[in-house]
C-alpha cells in the first residue's frame, strides 16, 4: 500500500482540528463560569467565510492577507480546516466587582449589558473581562495544540467574526478563527500566496499612512515637509488630517456586501442548528 | 588545568521538610521553569504583534508569604469572594513560585480597533467616554478609585493577555510542572505594586509537587490544609507523648500478657 503523504496530511488536519478542540476545551479557566465551543469547518464549507471576507479585503490590509491566502489554498484544492471557537462572554456569574468592565459591580455590569448590549466590528459586548481572559487562554492553547503538531497555524479575529455573522455556533458572543494548515513551512506567516500581489508602491503607501512621523522632515518649525518621494523637497507636502466621506462610504458599501452575502448563506447555517438549543446558562448571573 | 575538569556534583531532592536544602534545590528547578513560562507569555499571539506584557516572578517564603496575606485581607472585603481568596491564600503558601502577568495596555493604550469586546460598540466610544484623553491619549495619573481595576479597560488587550496566560500555562504543563491561573492572586499582586504598569494582572501558581496544590480542595480549605494539619499534629503529639511519662533506660511499658 502506497499512500500520498500529501493527501494524507490534508486528511489529518481534521484529526489536528480535534486534537486543538481538545486543547480549547482543556484549557484552564479563571472564571469557571465561561461557557465555549467550537467547531470545524472543511472543505466548500468554507467558501461563504471566505466570500465574505472578500470584500472586506478591500478596505482592510490584514483582512486582505487573510482572504487572498484562504482563497489561493481553497483555489488550489488544497485548503485548512478552519477550527472556529466562540464563548459567550457578556453576564458574569461571579460577583467579584472587580470594576474592569467599568462598572462598580458585577449586578450594574448585567443589568447594562441586558439593556446595551451589541455588536462591535469583530465581536458583541459588553463582556467580563475575566470571561475575555478565559478565551484568549483556551485559543492560545488551541493554537498551541497545533504548533506542538508542528501545523501552521494563526489566530484571525476576521475569518472568526465572519462565521459569527453567518451564524455559527448561535449564543455566543466572541469568535475566532483558526486556521490549520495546509501543510508546509510559513503558509500564514512571509505568506507566499502575496507574492505578486501588491507593489513597493503600496508598501509603502501603507507605510505612510500608518506611520507618518517616520517620513516627518525637521519637526521644530512646527508642521513638517513630508518626504513622500526621493526628492521630496521639490514638492513640498504636509501632514494633514482630514474627513473622508468617500472612505467612510466605502466602508458602508463594504458592510452591505458582507451583510448581503451573510444574508445568502444564513438561512441554510441556521439549519445546522435547528435542532440544538442555546444553553441557558444564564440563570445564576448575579442579578 | 581544562575549566570543566572539576564538573561534578550531587544534588539531592526531596520536597519535604519544606524549605530544607533539598527541597529549595526542587525550587529553584520550578523556578526556572517558571523563567521560561514568561518567554512562553511573551512569545505568544498577540494582536498585530505589539509587546504588552509585562511578569513579576515571586518565590521563597518571606515573598509568598506577604503575598497570601494580602489576599486574606481582600477575603474580608466581598462576602462572594472571601472563600476564594482564602482557600486560594492557601495554595499560594503551598507553592514553589506565582508568575505575575499583566497586561500595560489595556489602559493606556488601547488597540483602537472598534472590536466590540468593551462595549458592544463598532467604535472604541464606550472606553473613551469613561477615561479622561487629550486626542485619545488616556490620562492614567489619577490612580484613585472605587474598585480594584480602573475599567473599562480594552477587551483586545486584555484578550491578549489571556493568550500571554495561555502559552505560560502550556509551557508549564509540557514540562508536567503544575500551574494555574487566579483573579485572587492577581488582585493581590497588584494592590501591592507588582507589575506596576498594568490595571489587570492574573496571578499563576506554579508548583512542581508530589500534590498539585491547587486541585482537589478540602471545605474550608483555610482551615483542613497541609500546613494546619502538620502544624496541629505537632501540637497534639507533643502533648500526647508527654502525658504517660516514664524513664526509658530503666523500665519499658509491657503488654499483659507478657506482665502476667
Amino acid at each position: 500500500m502506497r499512500y500520498s503523504a500529501q493527501k494524507a496530511c490534508a486528511e489529518h488536519l481534521v484529526d489536528v482540528a480535534k486534537h486543538c478542540a481538545s486543547a480549547f476545551f482543556k484549557a484552564p479557566r479563571i472564571t469557571g463560569y465561561t461557557r465555549m465551543d467550537a467547531e470545524i469547518i472543511t472543505g466548500e464549507d468554507l467558501w461563504p467565510i471566505i466570500e465574505m471576507l472578500g470584500p472586506l479585503s478591500t478596505i482592510n490590509s490584514f483582512v486582505r492577507w487573510d482572504y487572498e491566502t484562504f482563497k489561493s489554498t481553497y483555489d488550489a484544492g488544497n485548503p485548512p480546516v478552519l477550527l472556529l471557537l466562540a464563548a459567550d462572554l457578556t453576564r458574569s456569574q461571579m460577583g467579584w466587582d472587580c470594576g474592569a468592565c467599568g462598572f462598580a459591580t458585577c449586578k450594574e455590569f448585567n443589568a447594562y449589558a441586558a439593556r446595551n448590549g451589541g455588536t462591535g466590528q469583530l465581536w458583541g459586548g459588553p463582556s467580563c473581562n475575566w470571561k475575555v481572559l478565559d478565551f484568549g487562554i483556551a485559543c492560545d492553547w488551541a493554537a498551541a495544540a497545533a504548533a506542538q503538531l508542528k501545523v501552521d497555524n494563526r489566530i484571525q479575529a476576521d475569518s472568526g467574526a465572519m462565521a459569527g455573522m453567518l451564524g455559527y455556533l448561535p449564543g455566543h458572543s466572541a469568535f475566532i478563527g483558526l486556521p490549520l494548515g495546509p501543510v508546509g513551512d510559513l503558509v500564514w506567516y512571509s505568506r507566499e500566496a502575496m507574492h505578486g500581489k501588491f507593489s513597493r508602491e503600496e508598501a509603502m503607501a501603507n507605510m505612510f499612512r500608518c506611520c507618518p512621523t517616520h517620513f516627518g522632515a525637521f519637526p521644530g518649525g512646527g508642521n513638517p515637509l513630508v518626504k513622500n518621494s526621493e526628492r521630496w523637497w521639490e514638492t513640498p507636502s504636509f501632514n494633514a488630517a482630514v474627513q473622508s466621506p468617500q472612505a467612510m462610504a466605502a466602508v458602508g458599501q463594504v458592510m452591505a456586501e458582507i451583510t448581503a452575502i451573510a444574508g445568502k448563506y444564513a438561512p441554510e447555517v441556521a439549519r445546522k442548528y435547528q435542532d440544538n438549543k442555546v444553553p441557558a446558562d444564564l440563570a445564576d448571573e448575579v442579578r | 588545568m581544562d575549566k570543566y575538569s572539576p564538573f561534578t556534583g550531587r544534588e539531592h531532592y526531596h520536597e519535604w521538610p519544606p524549605y530544607s536544602p533539598s527541597d529549595l534545590r526542587r525550587k529553584e528547578a520550578v523556578v526556572q521553569t517558571a523563567r521560561q513560562m514568561l518567554i512562553g507569555a511573551l512569545t505568544a499571539p498577540m494582536a498585530g504583534g505589539v509587546s504588552q506584557i509585562e511578569g513579576q516572578l515571586l518565590y521563597g517564603k518571606d515573598e509568598l508569604e506577604a503575598l497570601a496575606r494580602k489576599m486574606e485581607a481582600f477575603a474580608y472585603e466581598n462576602d462572594r469572594t472571601e472563600e476564594i481568596y482564602k482557600y486560594e491564600a492557601v495554595m499560594v503558601r503551598d507553592s514553589d513560585a506565582v508568575l505575575l502577568l499583566g497586561d500595560y495596555r489595556c489602559l493606556e493604550t488601547p488597540l483602537d480597533v472598534g472590536c466590540g469586546l468593551c462595549g458592544g460598540r463598532p467604535d472604541c466610544s464606550f472606553f473613551y467616554e469613561r477615561h479622561p484623553n487629550r486626542f485619545g491619549m488616556v490620562d492614567t495619573t489619577d490612580r484613585r478609585s472605587d474598585t480594584p481595576i480602573r475599567g473599562p479597560l480594552c477587551g483586545a488587550r486584555v484578550n491578549d493577555l489571556g493568550y500571554a496566560v495561555g502559552s505560560a500555562l502550556w509551557l508549564a504543563s509540557s514540562l508536567f510542572v503544575d500551574a494555574r491561573p487566579f483573579m485572587s492572586v492577581g488582585m493581590a499582586g497588584k494592590a501591592l505594586g507588582f507589575c506596576p504598569d498594568s490595571e489587570i494582572i492574573v496571578g499563576i501558581i506554579v508548583a512542581g509537587k508530589a500534590k498539585n496544590p491547587c486541585v482537589d480542595i478540602f471545605p474550608d480549605y483555610h482551615l483542613f490544609n497541609m500546613e494546619k494539619v502538620v502544624d496541629v499534629s505537632r501540637k497534639q503529639f507533643i502533648t500526647a507523648r508527654i502525658v504517660p511519662s516514664y524513664d526509658y533506660r530503666k523500665w519499658r511499658p509491657q503488654n499483659k500478657v507478657e506482665e502476667e
